[in-house]
């Protein structure tokens, strides 16, 4: 009963205590008699509870400043700062005071480790390479200066390729004959391979005219291997070919034949068609120059370098000086010629 | 961390170490020693310590380093220990900058410090306590009270002309 009273009772415990209650009539009204009437508890209020009412007017200034930063610093939640930006642009002289707070951060300085390369560390793998490095760009360094130290002049039994220009306007019998007549008397000619060799550049030559006839471009040219020697040359005409006596051919074949390709020729030929790109190789024995010159160029490959070899020349001779230029050092040497009685 | 990835630290954070250790010392010489001290240590535990934690471990070593460099010196100003008249500049200012930084520079050491970790390298006060050594709750005090600091050497936004 007094669970019931105080209102901890259970639903079913409420049911059982009825149950009982009915059927003891004169029980039920015994207590119902003594019960005190609980009334309802009345509804008070706190009657200065807008007192306690805040709003961001009664902010201290501290606090409004505190709430500032922690705005700049991101630190409201969004319903907080959307709140406080709101009441914050209604005051104008808060507004300035906010603002500030948000330009208070320290503004981005360009400052840079002076000796940032003096930490790194290197791998055993670019330890290695850079000692590779260190001996290829030695061994380039001495290439050059053997270059400008060493004798550098041509075998003066071998005629370097030069340019023949001669005039197309007769058959290949005509050509023979004017050819005779036309190859410089001061060079050593042997008396028949060189007819069969410019023989065979006039029937090329004139091959290209008729090309040329159709298609009129400024230049054509096509690459032949010369009879007998076995090595290439580059035919090349040029001119007005509507008017075919006017015609120019330009070879880069030697006007004397050199006799028969021999290993050491062929060696170096194909390391300058191979390794230096020469599209019309010379046959004449390797250069230091173009050994250096081929270092350098592997050396620029392997690790992305920009050295540089130029040859000084002048006309289609040997350099006449080697300019070395790269990030480090640039430098020109004269190249060292001796002449043949030297 | 492997080497290439202590290269890669050496690369992204010496700077920002240099920076934040010049800028509180600002002694470019002593600033300089403090980073190849760190970066040497760093590279003494190069094995044992992962590259994602390498950023701050590199400042806590910084930072613990300075610290003990100036309190050897006892140049160090302990918080608190600043003075008032020294934080106001009523003169009018050409940038905003170059007064904050002189603002800066007057600040205690250690909210100096947080500031410069918070707004230069972007840490989060939990990450800024890991590194200082101090609580989440201390940074965040250390920061806001550093601010109001600055504010107050600054004076008027009307002052930064």
């Amino acid at each position: 009963m007094e669970r019931y009273l105080a209102g901890s009772l259970s639903e079913e415990g409420t049911r059982e205590l009825f149950r009982f209650l009915e059927e003891e009539p004169g029980l039920f009204d015994s207590l119902t008699g003594d019960i005190p009437v609980i009334s309802a508890q009345p509804e008070k209020k706190y009657p200065f509870k807008s007192r306690l009412l805040k709003s961001y007017s009664d902010l201290s200034e501290e606090q409004f400043e505190y709430l500032c930063i922690a705005s700049a610093e991101g630190d409201l939640t969004a319903e907080q700062q959307e709140e406080f930006e709101s009441f914050v642009l209604a005051d104008e002289k808060r507004a300035v005071t906010y603002n500030l707070y948000k330009r208070l951060r320290l503004p981005a300085e360009d400052i840079s480790y002076p000796l940032k390369n003096g930490l790194k560390r290197v791998t055993p793998f670019v330890r290695v390479t850079r000692v590779a490095t260190l001996v290829m760009a030695a061994a380039a360094s001495v290439a050059i200066l053997v270059i400008a130290l060493t004798n550098n002049s041509t075998d003066p039994a071998v005629i370097p390729a030069s340019e023949v220009t001669a005039s197309v306007s007769g058959t290949v019998q005509e050509q023979e004959q004017k050819q005779e007549e036309e190859i410089p008397a001061d060079k050593t000619i042997s008396p028949v391979e060189p007819q069969k060799s410019q023989v065979e550049i006039v029937r090329v030559a004139e091959t290209l005219i008729e090309a040329a006839e159709v298609e009129k471009p400024e230049v054509i040219e096509r690459k032949i291997i010369m009879p007998l020697a076995g090595e290439p040359a580059m035919v090349r005409i040029a001119g007005n070919f509507e008017t075919p006596g006017l015609t120019d051919i330009y070879t880069t074949a030697p006007v004397e034949y050199q006799g028969p390709l021999t290993l050491r020729n062929y060696l170096a030929m194909a390391f300058r068609e191979r390794i230096l790109g020469e599209e019309i190789p010379d046959r004449s024995p390797i250069k230091a120059y173009e050994i250096a010159s081929a270092g350098i160029t592997g050396v620029n490959k392997l690790l992305g370098w920009d050295m540089n070899l130029e040859f000084v020349k002048e006309g289609r001779d040997d350099p006449e000086a080697v300019m070395f230029s790269s990030r480090l050092i640039k430098f020109q040497a004269p190249v060292k010629k001796i002449t043949a009685d030297q | 961390m492997t080497v290439k990835e202590y290269n890669k630290a050496v690369e992204e954070y010496s700077d920002g170490v240099y920076r934040f250790i010049l800028k509180n010392l600002r002694d470019g010489d002593r600033a300089s020693d403090v980073v190849q001290d760190s970066f040497e240590k760093l590279w003494m535990h190069v094995a044992e310590i992962d590259y994602k934690v390498a950023r701050s471990w590199l400042f806590t070593t910084a930072y613990n380093q300075m610290i003990d460099m100036l309190r050897r010196e006892s140049k160090m100003v302990l918080t608190g220990e600043h003075n008032d008249r020294e934080l106001y500049y009523e003169g009018s200012y050409t940038d905003l900058s170059e007064v904050l930084n002189q603002a800066l520079a007057r600040l205690p050491e250690q909210q100096r410090s947080v500031i410069m970790l918070r707004d230069y390298e972007g840490y989060s006060y939990k990450e800024i306590g890991e590194i200082t050594g101090m609580s989440e709750a201390q940074v965040k005090i250390s920061i806001y009270r550093g601010r109001m600091e600055l504010k107050r050497y600054i004076g008027t936004i009307e002052a930064v002309v």
